[in-house]
């Protein structure tokens, strides 16, 4: 394939975007003195700060070229990622849990495990963690590399050491709040460089008309095809969606990964922490709208022939990430290349950043000062901190080479590095609702969980279980869909995970209703989690009331 | 002096950046009216990085006027 051409203006445009973020580290670096502003933005940010932020860190390549590709594959399905995958759980997160993380004071989420269970619980959440951030962080910057070389034709070790090398400029001059600063400004480029692609697909195809006219029913409908999977493109029943993706791995990701929830916690109160998810939520739906859109028009594109647009295809195997570069080569031209070119970058540049903001904060605090120096001052953890981000890079680096030279791990390091997801939920909302959970059952129960859910997938990834081992007989699932069986293994992990804990609690010690306080529901001192007295329409509630009633009438229209 | 301690809130930036990104693919955009270019290109007909430039310039310029005089305490 020959590469993309840039114009002069496009290369312009990279160079005022490359240039601004190295400039911010070093303009924000006088204003960060403390570990507070290094991990937390000095916790004095905006809702509207800390909601784009938090929605930025979840436009990362992945999520964007991944998703886009899923809608090819799976048409109006992909788009339950974006709802019943997220809706119901960021507004959870908002609603009720973030009064316990912001109350708490803690400074990540493993923070929280230790407050509630102990020492251990924390140590071995924030291990996984930072495992997962590293190869997420990798995998990531090969995947950028790959799209780069593919379409653009830069050189592989460019664009790995470039991104690699603006990154760690920039977080570790002003750690999270630099990470912040530039994730705002990469969410209104993402924006601009994707929003007007729907625009222009439409267009070329005919307008909304044309995919109704060319998909079947599976591929244009949320759940009128889900009782049987026979009949929708990911071989799904509502159980497996319900259950498993919007219950065990929406509300594992949306209310325990310290990536995203880190943004909450930099807020300046308790109010703006809490509408840091549901401000989140607004740009969630229309992320769907136009990643499920994009999608769905290069599928009509696809079942068209006369159109010219075919998908790469590499050792045989359809790359559905290609989806997104494919149509900006279609329709940008000069100058909208660069602002889509420059997006492109941004994704992969805002979750990086996401990944290394959080991967110091956790190291710093969670493994650092809890396990290799309890005696830490500000000053030392201010320290570790930048060092930490500096050796998160290289790491992800080594993982990116690793990964070059052996893409076909990538699958299986994504599905691993988020198993652990499931248990963590199941053992962090047994701890905030129910005090009858010990410390040991919350140590055993995540253990026990994420085991079991790695377990099982490497079992049926080395043949000795079937696909359809995790999913139950009466779901009726197709044996072959591997998305039904992701959603399922959620679902054990959680059960299992939930079992262990209430089963290990019921024999060991607990702790006192005095260690507890603040950190148990039943336990909380009630004026402690008063906020400022505030109109109806300023409140969390009435917005995220209002994002469910639009989550209600999306599914309802495309039922 | 006065300004040394306090920080520029982030819209402003986001404001120079739209409109210098947007005042350069609106540039791109009237050099194409008069030197057409990449044939490959679909929909170029639509003229699409004029009017998204002068889109995003707009915004730009918004974010710079409403937050020209802002600050952060810090």
């Amino acid at each position: 394939m020959a590469p993309i051409q840039l114009s002069v203006f496009d290369w312009i445009i990279l160079l005022v975007y490359f240039s601004f973020i190295v400039w911010i580290g070093f303009y924000l670096k006088k204003y960060t003195k403390t570990d507070d502003d290094f991990f937390l933005a000095g916790r004095r940010n905006s809702m509207w700060v800390c909601g784009i932020a938090f929605m930025s860190a979840n436009m990362g390549s992945m999520e964007v070229f991944g998703y886009t590709g899923q809608s090819v594959k799976y048409g109006l399905y992909a788009a339950h990622f974006y709802l019943i995958g997220a809706v119901p759980a960021m507004l959870f997160l908002g609603v009720f849990m973030m009064p316990f993380y912001y109350h708490s004071k803690i400074k990540s989420i493993p923070g929280y495990l230790k407050a509630r269970f102990n020492e251990s619980t924390r140590v071995f959440n924030a291990g996984m963690f930072v495992i997962n951030m590293i190869l997420v962080s990798g995998i990531s910057l090969y995947l950028q590399a790959l799209i780069f070389h593919t379409f653009l034709g830069w050189n592989w070790d460019l664009s790995i050491w470039l991104s690699a090398v603006f990154v760690a400029l920039y977080v570790t001059l002003s750690g999270l709040l630099s990470a912040m600063f530039t994730e705002i400004l990469q969410f209104f480029l993402i924006w601009a460089g994707i929003l007007i692609l729907p625009i222009l697909g439409l267009v070329d195809i005919g307008g909304p008309a044309a995919i109704a006219a060319h998909l079947s029913e599976g591929f244009k409908t949320l759940w009128s095809t889900s009782g049987n999977p026979a009949n929708n493109p990911m071989y799904i029943t509502w159980g497996g969606l319900v259950l498993g993706l919007g219950f065990a791995i929406a509300f594992g990701y949306w209310t325990t990964d310290f990536l995203i929830i880190q943004r909450a916690f930099s807020a300046k109160d308790l109010r703006s922490a809490r509408m840091t998810p549901i401000i989140g939520s607004y740009f969630k739906l229309l992320l769907g709208t136009v990643v499920v859109g994009t999608g769905m028009i290069a599928l009509v594109l696809l079942k068209d022939p006369s159109s010219g647009f075919k998908l790469l295809v590499e050792h045989g195997k359809v790359n559905y990430d290609s989806v997104l570069p494919l149509l900006i080569r279609r329709y940008f031209n000069a100058g909208l290349l660069g602002v889509g070119v420059t997006s492109m970058v941004a994704m992969f540049m805002a979750g990086m950043a996401g990944n290394m903001s959080s991967f110091n904060a956790v190291w710093t605090y969670d493994i650092y000062q809890s396990v290799i120096n309890k005696n830490a001052t500000p000053d030392k953890l201010l320290k570790v901190g930048r060092i930490a981000t500096v050796a998160g890079i290289v790491l992800s680096i080594a993982a990116a080479y690793i990964a070059r030279n052996m893409p076909s791990v990538i699958d299986y390091l994504q599905a691993i590095s988020s198993m652990f997801l499931a248990p963590s939920v199941a053992i962090i909302l047994l701890g905030m609702f129910w005090k009858f959970i010990t410390p040991k059952g919350g140590l055993w129960g995540m253990l026990i969980g994420t085991v079991v859910a790695v377990f099982l997938f490497v079992a049926q990834e080395a043949k000795l279980i079937p696909v359809s081992f995790v999913i139950p007989d009466f779901s009726g699932a197709d044996a072959q869909s591997f998305m039904a069986a992701n959603f399922w293994r959620a679902v054990w992990a959680w059960l299992i995970a939930s079992g262990t804990a209430i089963t290990v609690s019921s024999f060991t010690q607990n702790k006192s209703d005095e260690e507890l306080k603040g950190y148990v529901r039943s336990l909380v001192e009630k004026d402690k989690f008063e906020e400022e007295k505030v109109v109806l329409y300023k409140k969390p509630e009435f917005w995220g009331g209002v994002t469910f009633i639009i989550f209600i009438v999306i599914n309802i229209i495309l039922w | 002096m006065q300004t040394e301690k306090k920080m520029r809130n982030i819209w402003y930036f986001v404001g120079w950046v739209l409109l210098i990104i947007g005042l350069v693919e609106l540039s791109a955009g009237v050099y194409d009216l008069f030197y057409p270019s990449n044939k490959n290109i679909r929909l170029t007909d639509l003229h699409a990085n004029l009017w998204w430039g002068v889109l995003i310039v707009i915004v730009g310029i918004i974010y710079l006027l409403k937050n020209k005089d802002k600050y952060i305490d810090v």
